[in-house]
């Protein structure tokens, strides 16, 4: 018991001291612009064509469900505002933090990972360079950035997917769905998205490079740590929106 | 000048360093030999500041690593050179980019100079033309060679190597000992290899050490170890 209590705290304590050392790197200016924006490349090009067919097929399906239940009380001309907002709000941010987690969150813990293993990162050290400010920093930077331009195109792509159902089959005019859908989303509703989506990116950036960091256990350590990586970040991602949710509502209202 | 003092390790209570003394004059070539799970990689680790001891100093050229932070010991790493048994190539990176590692993060040299430095240790590990290839593409001998280049282009004091032979078969084994021993005196560094590969041990190096139960059994030339009468050098010789 008592072992377990002491086993926990120290990885606890690891943890945060990993996110404090990545975040004081980046304050302290060690950032390496070129690997960010190979970063950025490579986890933009992973999680793109995903992101987008999950989007469209949310607001495809978001449409359908709101045609149904939006004929039953006579308000079909809704359905627009119903599909934007649900997706500007919550779909949006969190099934492509989701998507994020599973695509390039878990390529970032199994490349790390497999580096941990095969002796590279200890080689990084041997040369004279900090693993953090080399491999991390830019991985993380990287998620920071591309989860949120995710969401946007995730928005967008939704968004059409609601209009080509609306459109095509429920008989909505497309000029009438484009305003109804501008004139529903207010700054509030795309930037309480965004503001989770910042700290979806926080916590699966820090999970999947923690992991991958601290993989041993050879190919199937690698396997396992990522396994856990992607679990974590769901965890993180649908906690934390509880929360966020939450304290959005309250503080910044609807 | 590389002086170790009285280092001694232990994980989870089970010692593996007890108390180990070597001095090594620069630009000497040091096989440490023994069986496995005698401490000689972890011997190496406290050479390169990843490990810290329990107890015991390790000085090279005067300055004493055990004290420095691991901002200061990641500067003093540039001076050192480390050969990883198993090549820990960047997998990303092509040949030609692994080996010029160090000079791109170190050095400041002009990209031409770091690509005829590059061409010059691709001549040297005799792997013209392998440049643009991946680790992925390499044999194990080969990705041994690419991991040498990479430790020795920065010119550093000191090379440390563990177990460069393991894995090798023999004609790959004795192309990579002579090349350690070949660049070791070439560029003066000061070396120290870990090995269970007695033949190549006493081919590269000027002085064998053998460690046992995490102690230095006998440190002397290859006469002396063949002449040395203790039963576990002894053994270890006939194995």
């Amino acid at each position: 018991m008592f072992i377990g209590l002491k086993n926990f705290i120290t990885h606890l304590g690891r943890i945060i001291l990993f996110l404090v050392d990545m975040l004081g790197c980046i304050v302290r200016g060690r950032v390496r612009v070129g690997e960010v924006f190979k970063q950025i490349y490579a986890q933009g090009i992973q999680s793109l064509a995903i992101v987008m067919a999950t989007s469209f097929a949310s607001g495809a399906v978001l449409a359908m469900q709101s045609r149904v239940a939006m004929e039953r009380f006579g308000a079909k001309e809704l359905i627009a505002s119903l599909v934007a907002l649900s997706l500007v709000r919550e779909l949006s941010p969190v099934f492509t933090a989701l998507v994020f987690s599973g695509k390039s969150g878990a390529g970032m813990t199994a490349e790390l990972g497999t580096m941990s293993v095969n002796s590279q990162i200890l080689a990084t050290r041997t040369m004279g360079v900090d693993p953090m400010e080399f491999l991390i920093v830019p991985r993380f930077l990287a998620c920071m950035i591309v989860l949120p331009i995710l969401v946007v195109v995730s928005e967008v792509v939704g968004i059409f997917g609601g209009w080509l159902i609306a459109v095509t089959e429920a008989g909505v005019p497309s000029s009438y769905y484009i305003h109804q859908t501008l004139d529903a989303i207010r700054y509030v509703d795309f930037f309480s998205g965004f503001v989770k989506v910042f700290f979806f990116a926080l916590l699966i950036g820090w999970v999947s490079c923690y992991k991958g960091f601290y993989t041993s256990g050879g190919s199937m350590g690698v396997g396992r740590f990522t396994t856990q990586a992607v679990a974590n970040c769901y965890i993180a991602v649908i906690v934390s929106n509880t929360i966020l949710t939450k304290a959005i509502l309250t503080f910044w209202g609807n | 000048m590389i002086c170790v003092s009285g280092l001694k390790k232990a994980f989870h209570g089970q010692v593996v360093l007890d108390g180990i003394d070597l001095q090594i004059p620069s630009g000497e070539v040091v096989a440490v030999l023994g069986s496995s799970g005698t401490g000689k990689s972890v011997l190496l680790l406290h050479l390169i500041g990843l490990m810290a001891p329990d107890a015991g100093q390790i000085t090279i050229d005067g300055v004493e690593m055990t004290t420095m932070s691991e901002r200061a010991l990641l500067k003093f790493r540039r001076n050192i050179g480390y050969l990883f048994q198993e090549g820990a190539l960047y997998d990303f990176l092509t040949v030609a980019e692994n080996i010029a590692f160090p000079l791109k993060e170190h050095a400041r040299m002009r990209p031409a100079a770091i690509k005829a430095k590059v061409d010059e240790f691709l001549d040297l590990i005799d792997m013209n033309g392998a440049g643009e290839k991946y680790p992925a593409e390499l044999s194990g001998g080969m990705k041994k060679r690419v991991a040498l280049a990479r430790a020795m282009i920065s010119g550093p004091k000191v090379l440390l190597c563990d177990e460069p032979t393991s894995g090798l078969d023999p004609i790959r084994s004795r192309d990579i000992s002579g090349l350690i021993r070949d660049l070791s005196k070439k560029l003066g560094c000061t070396t120290i290899m870990t090995s269970h590969d007695i033949e190549h041990s006493f081919m590269v190096a000027d002085r064998l050490v053998v460690l046992n139960n995490g102690r230095i059994v006998i440190d002397g030339t290859k006469e002396a170890l063949r002449g040395s009468a203790d039963p576990f050098v002894r053994e270890f010789l006939n194995s």
